[in-house]
């Protein structure tokens, strides 16, 4: 069901907004139009007159935005970093989509001021998109860095707890396999709390792709090493997304895929683990395509994870940083630790 | 004493029928009210008398032209007998609906938005916008035999935001540069209560349940709102629209509010378990 006046909700309640049998409607049945209606000089003139006062903007924030949200209060930084289609829309949306249902365990929504990037980025899962299969749009490589705001308020702290999260290409991020000198740009992850590393399920599935899959988390965790962005108190949370769809395939694949995820989970901890302060696993469908799980399965956990407080106290095998990556530390090391 | 009050909502959320009924209600003075009518000293109340006189009638509310934004005052003498002139904004809809999708408004709009001590904002609670997933419609549609066909995609508007997006958006936007406004307390107005009360929640528990994101919001006091939620039913029953017939029901349950002797008998205001007709309570509260 669909109508060519966006303000209708046919599909939903099954009315004409305008009162109308649906099929005397003139509107019911095609595609909402998103072309204005033709105005004349005068009206666009009136228009210009009328609303003179700018009101705040509701899109990604740039880093400059970002900053200033850094400055206003503590906040968390969330790097999500993944190859292309391992899922870093969905999981963003997913947040939104969540906190709208209510809350998500004992953190409530306090405040957004990125409510068109979500609803953005949620808009392709939902019925509105006209879709018949959910589907994310990707980041596009070399659109640089934005940033979701979230204002949470977890149950057991006075204090709201702020969280930006880093959006970036995942080519962008490959970039740094390649060249560990690509990595410099990435300012997100270098001030990152907790760098989110994705791994499609999808890709793990597919027996062509797999060992790519694999290897590619590796080399970029590798290349953002190299390219001095990363810190010994930042925490890693490996991600599996898509588990709808490893849970709906047969057993066989379904079993490699999931050892293909567990044998990334111990490379990554057995080669990184001394450089970051925790390393931890989490399997998530953020955005299902199937009904096999419910829609943001497991993202509560991540959540939870993101925004624990954290202090640099607590990280395992303190160690100095190297001296080139001594401006991005600063401050963080504890009376009495390791020097 | 001067004082005014903000009323904000999205088109067709209940405000124009809310000030004609309230005019109705203060000027008819059959019921005890928080606030009184005074005099007509005010000002001029065409505009006023004109609502009250098509709620009396059953008609519905003519929209609220975006060029025709009314200030409407009202002499009127609190519960502790200190006479006030109220001045309300009776605001097109569709100012607030530029505000969230364009990012923009006039300075008349912002002046009156910061001026006022307080907000009555309205949310219809026949009509809230609620997303639904592909993947859930898609199975509906496939189990109906009609399927969603391949190769369709509309592109995302902010006109396709869910109602409590919106709403909770239009507060922080209140708090935020350039408006800053100083006033605190927001009275949320969940009009057309009537269609949803054999539901049977309070409004605090629709609100919960049905705008749990607004809800979060004004609990988490990210903003400071001091808030209360109220049931709203001004009309009783749907009225007539030009060019839309009522059902034979729907006539049948404006027959009766018609047959009523005093038509403020039409007025519920449900608030924390309580219910009176009494439609300055929120105004007096926000105030206070």
């Amino acid at each position: 069901l669909q109508c060519r006046n966006q303000e209708c909700r046919v599909s939903e309640t099954g009315k004409c907004v305008e009162g109308l049998a649906l099929d005397k409607c003139p509107h019911f049945g095609l595609a909402p139009s998103t072309v204005a209606e033709p105005t004349t000089s005068e009206e666009n003139a009136a228009v210009a007159v009328l609303y003179e006062v700018s009101l705040e903007k509701a899109d990604r924030l740039d880093i400059q935005g970002a900053s200033a949200v850094l400055r206003a209060a503590p906040t968390h930084l969330i790097a999500i970093i993944g190859p292309t289609s391992s899922g870093k829309t969905s999981l963003i949306a997913s947040l939104c989509d969540l906190f709208q249902q209510g809350r998500v365990g004992d953190i409530s929504f306090a405040r957004s001021r990125t409510f068109f990037a979500f609803e953005e980025a949620c808009h392709h899962s939902r019925a509105a998109s006209l879709r018949n299969v959910p589907q994310m749009e990707h980041t596009t490589l070399g659109s640089g860095v934005g940033f979701y705001h979230l204002a949470l308020r977890d149950g057991g702290t006075p204090d709201l707890v702020n969280v930006l999260f880093a959006d970036r290409s995942g080519e962008d991020y490959r970039s740094a396999a390649d060249d560990p000198s690509n990595a410099a740009s990435f300012v997100e992850v270098r001030r990152a709390d907790c760098i989110t590393i994705l791994v499609t399920g999808e890709g793990l599935l597919d027996i062509a792709l797999r060992h790519n899959v694999r290897q590619d988390i590796v080399m970029i965790l590798q290349g953002l090493i190299d390219g001095g962005v990363t810190s010994l108190t930042q925490r890693v949370a490996l991600v599996l997304t898509k588990l709808d769809l490893i849970q709906r395939a047969d057993g066989v694949a379904r079993a490699r895929a999931e050892r293909d995820f567990d044998d990334i989970v111990a490379r990554v901890e057995a080669l990184f683990g001394s450089l970051f302060a925790e390393i931890r696993s989490f399997k998530i469908a953020a955005a299902p395509a199937t009904a096999v799980l419910s829609h943001g399965y497991g993202v509560s956990d991540v959540l939870h994870f993101w925004i624990a407080p954290w202090s640099p106290s607590l990280a395992r095998d303190m160690r100095l940083p190297r001296a080139k990556r001594a401006m991005s530390r600063f401050g963080i090391l504890e009376p009495g630790a390791e020097s | 004493m001067d004082r005014s009050i903000v009323i904000c909502g999205f088109p067709e959320s209940g405000k124009t029928t809310y000030l004609a009924a309230l005019w109705h209600l203060i000027t008819a003075r059959t019921h005890r009210t928080a606030l009184r009518f005074k005099s007509l000293l005010a000002g001029d109340s065409t505009h006023l008398n004109g609502l009250a006189k098509r709620w009396r009638d059953g008609l519905t509310q003519v929209r609220t032209d975006i060029k025709t934004d009314q200030l409407v005052s009202m002499d009127l003498v609190d519960a502790e007998e200190q006479e006030l002139r109220l001045t309300v904004p009776d605001l097109s809809g569709e100012s607030y609906r530029v505000m969230f999708e364009d990012r923009e408004c006039s300075t008349s709009l912002a002046s009156i938005l910061t001026e006022g001590e307080g907000l009555l904002l309205f949310v219809h609670a026949d009509r809230i916008r609620v997303p639904h997933l592909v993947i859930d419609v898609a199975a509906q549609s496939t189990a109906l035999g009609a399927a969603i066909p391949d190769g369709q995609v509309a592109p995302w508007s902010p006109t396709m935001a869910p109602t409590q997006v919106r709403v909770v958006d239009l507060l922080q936007m209140l708090t935020l540069h350039p408006l800053s406004v100083k006033y605190r307390r927001v009275a949320i107005i969940l009009s057309a209560w009537d269609k949803v009360a054999d539901e049977g929640r309070t409004p605090a528990e629709f609100l919960k349940e049905r705008l749990p994101l607004l809800e979060q919001y004004l609990r988490s006091e990210a903003d400071a709102w001091e808030w209360r939620v109220y049931g709203v039913s001004a009309q009783g029953a749907d009225y007539e629209k030009e060019n839309q017939p009522l059902t034979s029901t729907q006539q049948a349950k404006l027959q009766e509010l018609r047959e009523l002797d005093e038509p403020s008998e039409r007025i519920k205001v449900i608030f924390e378990g309580s219910e009176s007709s009494d439609l300055t309570e929120p105004i007096a509260w926000l105030m206070s």
